[in-house]
């Protein structure tokens, strides 16, 4: 056990404080959207908590509950089909001590986790284990899918691709994913719901149907472009503040934040995203096993693709699916995982390989790959 | 089957190689989807801001419009010239009248409008959102309309301006007060010039809406009442100025001009008494009427002024001390100026004769002896002074000057005919405002229209006015002008009792067009009465009249046959109804 105060000198400081600034944001852009705000900062409370226990905790733990975090994992999302809640078309809440859970997002942290755990072992990806991956990667995605849940599988399908890529595939099976993705594409309108097939025709053309389909692009348009430059002030916002953004504290969270803070603030927020993101490579980089650096690129690829589609779908950028701003927009699965993956990558650093400033001594050249490292690995 | 696999195992002393290369290509992956990202950002929000705030605000915001009620006007006797009126326009959404209603309502709006019910039923029948049936028609109709409950029909309350009636179908001084047109902006005139004054400041109810249309309140600045427009008082006086359109209309007629004009002003202040055009207009019904009617003669066009500037050069030499009206000169008729020999009108030798002989018989060579003795910068001098070089300004829109060419431009011919009023172009107001400096003692009075704007005196009437040329000159030149009543050109425009107390000047100058001076004329008669203590001074202008006879002999459309009698006839009327009596002798 490493003492309190060597624990606080090897922690990286930087990448909590990103995400409470972020919170902090997030929290401002709840109020501002007329959500209950107190419920979410007792979320970020909760997920403060989460960030704390899984940095103390040590992740090389995990490695042995892999199979269990697995079951874990499809027991909650069959759980989900069988007794869940129905919201806005979707079955997609579990109600755990009257606290609504959703496990789909609970799920993103868990297979970042698993995947971590197949894809962690030093030598090349073998094709038996790819094969293994795709086979185990398919059973949670179909559950959520069905859920409806076109974002969350968006998510899980980028983390997959992200983490073969990060954990060593071969470019044959690299290439062969690729090959899979072209000839699945032209079959994606016949998996698609009605409604999701409807929001791609709304995406090529929001104008088609502006007070039906097209409605919540319309409308978080007009919000990101009538906040301008300098953005209304917060609060100061009517467009979201009227209520003609639909679902203004989650999914169009964006919008409304565009709209208050203008594209200076637009952009301040990506920066602290985009700060946050390469922190979490970093982390990546010193990270001291083949699995702690699995976790930090999975936890990385998570807040990336979830930043983009949002962000993405805000502006018109990228077809409607539900997916939040991480640590903005309103819910408490989503902070406190995304707050709990963090926490986890800050476990990862804290029991990164100590890292020498002077040169290097004659121990270390009879270990050149260790050699390697130190130069690699950023002074924090 | 999850027991048999055999997840990654923790091998602490394993040595990885990371995958720099890939962290690297996940980095650019990121940073790629940043800049996609902020240039979508910086399109809609720098780019697209100003159109899409627009779509924003037509969201949720409102605002009404609360009119300004337009101010009155007003004569000298706070006579009211112009009402406010409120009438209705119908309009129909045939998109919400049932089909088994649209005969009944088609027929309905037939009968209470007079509508044509085939295009009635056509615009029902159209499915259109809106569409007006008819527009601005009494209250009477609109109670109508309304007893009858029709679906799908709405009446719109407007504003409109009402003049008062003036001769033969036209509305009182119309050429003089303009009008109002649907669109609440004054057209011609007094409206036109005082626009801002009269319309005030609208104000407006400015509300926010929500999603489920409640309004909701924002900001503090949500209500402003409009600011009425200023009533004002003209130096009109309408009972002169009815006499003054009818005696010009019977007068035009009985010359056969083509148009004629009567103004009339207060020889102390300038302020405008009258202001007759004919033919005129009828400003009640603007909308159906000859936009060249609005056009008006008096201020908004010029003519060459011809012997009425005989005054003018006449005074200014006798107040340089050129000349006196008992100077006596050789006048044969004609003089050379430039290489052109320039004829008096009745091309006669009248021998040796005084100034005074000059201005009552209207002779041409006399009027460019008394310019050459005082000189041409002296002559220039005093048609500046006179208000002849610049606009009057007076406060009616749209007045028109042309300016003679500077003095050191202008030939010696030219100097030669300005000094009879030919080649020189001016508009009454500036004309009559010139001779009006002799009536008021030798000052100009600024022209005007308007005495009061609201509870506020026009600032022209506060400035003290120049003085142009003596008193002992204008005195003499009123005892010259009294000489053209008694003896000369102005015998028709003497009235009864005060054919000794009358100061007057003929003018007639041929029309020139393409540069040629045609045998079409200006008639004009100016004068003021009575003599001494004047009490108004009046203009006459004929245009092109074709006196019975004419043909003959042109003289006859002269001023002394056209434009006098008129000038009398009016001047009668102002006498009996101001109560003006004659200077005791």
């Amino acid at each position: 056990m490493i003492a309190a105060r060597a624990w606080w000198r090897r922690a990286e400081r930087t990448q909590p404080i990103l995400a409470a600034a972020l919170a902090v944001l997030g929290l401002m852009t709840v109020y501002s959207a007329n959500a209950d705000w107190g419920r979410q900062a007792i979320w970020v409370g909760l997920g403060i908590g989460a960030y704390v226990a899984a940095a103390c905790f040590d992740y090389r733990r995990l490695q042995g509950l892999m199979p269990g975090i697995y079951a874990g994992m499809l027991l909650l999302l069959v759980a989900v089909h069988l007794v869940g809640h129905a919201a806005l078309g979707a079955r997609r809440w579990l109600s755990v001590a009257g606290f609504p859970l959703e496990p789909s997002e609970l799920s993103k942290l868990l297979f970042v986790l698993v995947l971590a755990g197949l894809l962690g072992r030093p030598s090349r990806l073998s094709w038996r284990t790819f094969g293994l991956v795709l086979v185990l990667a398919v059973a949670p995605a179909a559950l959520i899918l069905t859920q409806p849940d076109l974002g969350t599988t968006i998510v899980f399908v980028a983390v997959l691709l992200g983490m073969l890529f990060a954990g060593k595939a071969r470019p044959g099976q690299l290439a062969s994913l690729a090959i899979a993705a072209i000839v699945a594409i032209p079959l994606i309108p016949f998996v698609l719901h009605g409604y999701q097939r409807r929001r791609l025709e709304i995406f090529l053309n929001p104008y088609s149907d502006p007070l039906g389909a097209g409605y919540n692009l319309l409308q978080a348009r007009i919000a990101v472009g009538a906040g301008g430059f300098f953005g209304q002030g917060w609060l100061h916002g009517l467009q979201g503040q009227l209520g003609f953004v639909p679902e203004r504290a989650t999914d169009f969270v964006f919008a409304i934040f565009a709209e208050q803070f203008g594209l200076l603030g637009s952009l301040l927020l990506l920066a602290i995203f985009g700060a946050l993101l390469i922190r979490l490579l970093k982390a990546a980089a010193v990270a001291p096993d083949r699995f702690g650096e699995l976790i930090a690129a999975g936890v990385f690829v998570m807040v990336l693709v979830q930043v983009v589609e949002n962000v993405g779908m805000n502006i018109g950028l990228l077809p409607i699916a539900g997916i939040p701003l991480p640590l903005i927009s309103y819910g408490g699965s989503a902070t406190i995982t995304t707050l709990a993956a963090l926490g986890l990558v800050q476990s990862v650093v804290l029991r990164r390989r100590r890292v020498v400033h002077q040169a290097p001594d004659p121990v270390m050249q009879w270990e050149p790959e260790l050699e390697r490292r130190v130069r690699i690995a950023p002074t924090w | 089957m999850i027991t048999g696999l055999q997840f990654g195992a923790p091998n602490q002393k394993a040595r990885h190689v990371p995958g720099r290369w890939r962290v690297i290509a996940l980095l650019l992956a990121g940073a790629l989807l940043a800049g996609a990202i902020w240039t979508r950002l910086a399109y809609w929000q720098v780019v697209q801001h100003v159109q899409l705030s627009a779509e924003a605000q037509a969201q949720y915001h409102e605002l009404v419009e609360l009119p300004a009620v337009r101010g009155s006007i007003f004569d000298r006797n706070m006579r009211q010239l112009v009402v406010n009126t409120t009438v209705y326009s119908a309009f129909v959404s045939p998109d919400q009248i049932p089909d088994n209603q649209r005969a009944r309502v088609a027929l309905a709006l037939g009968s209470v409008l007079g509508a044509d019910a085939g295009k009635v039923n056509q615009t029902l029948a159209s499915g259109k959102k809106f569409a007006y049936i008819a527009r601005r028609f009494s209250k009477q109709k609109a109670d109508q309309l309304r007893s009858m409950l029709l679906p799908g029909v709405g009446l719109e309350e407007e504003q409109q301006r009402s003049y008062l009636p003036g001769i033969s179908g036209s509305s009182l001084a119309a050429n003089l007060l303009g009008f109002v047109n649907y669109d609440r902006a004054g057209q011609y005139g007094v409206e036109a010039y005082y626009q801002k004054q009269l319309a005030g400041t609208a104000g407006y109810i400015s509300s926010y809406r929500d999603l489920a249309n409640r309004e909701i309140v924002l900001g503090t600045h949500t209500h402003q009442d409009p600011v009425n427009g200023s009533d004002l008082v003209l130096s009109l006086d309408s009972n002169i100025q009815y006499a003054a359109e009818q005696q010009l209309a019977a007068g035009v007629k009985r010359a056969r001009a083509e148009s004629g004009s009567v103004l009339i002003m207060d020889p102390k202040t300038g302020g405008i008494v009258a202001w007759a055009d004919y033919p005129s207009y009828n400003a009640n019904n603007f909308a159906r009427t000859d936009p060249g009617l609005f056009l008006d003669n008096i201020s908004s066009s010029v003519y060459e002024p011809g012997s009425v500037m005989k005054v003018v050069t006449l005074s200014g030499a006798i107040n340089a001390g050129a000349i006196s009206p008992d100077t006596v000169i050789n006048d044969p008729g004609y003089v050379y100026v430039g290489g052109y020999r320039i004829y008096d009108w009745d091309r006669r030798n009248h021998g040796t004769i005084t100034y005074t002989y000059v201005l009552a018989h209207s002779l041409n060579v006399g009027a460019m002896k008394a310019m050459l003795a005082e000189g041409h910068d002296n002559f220039y001098k005093y048609m500046q002074a006179f208000g002849l070089t610049r606009a009057s300004g007076i406060d009616v829109a749209a007045e028109d000057v042309v300016p003679p060419p500077a003095a050191g431009k202008m030939q010696d011919s030219m100097y030669a005919t300005a000094a009879f009023g030919q080649g020189i172009d001016v508009n009454m107001v500036q004309m009559l405002a010139a001779v009006n400096v002799i009536a008021n003692g030798g000052r100009y009075a600024p022209p005007h229209v308007v005495e009061r704007i609201g509870n506020r005196l026009n600032p022209i009437l506060l400035a003290p006015q120049a003085q142009v040329i003596s008193a002992a000159t204008a005195q003499k030149m009123t005892a010259m002008m009294e000489q053209v009543v008694q003896h000369g050109s102005g015998w028709t425009s003497r009235i009864r009792g005060f054919e000794l107390d009358q100061a007057g000047k003929t003018g007639t100058s041929q029309i020139p067009v393409n540069g040629r001076y045609t045998l079409d004329v200006w008639a004009s008669f100016i004068g003021f009465l009575p003599a001494q203590h004047p009490r108004f001074t009046m203009m006459v202008v004929m245009r092109k009249p074709h006196f019975p006879g004419s043909d003959q002999d042109w003289t006859l459309n002269d001023g002394y046959m056209t434009a006098e009698p008129v000038w009398q006839k009016i001047a009668q009327t102002i006498v009996l109804d101001w109560r003006i009596t004659p200077d005791p002798h």
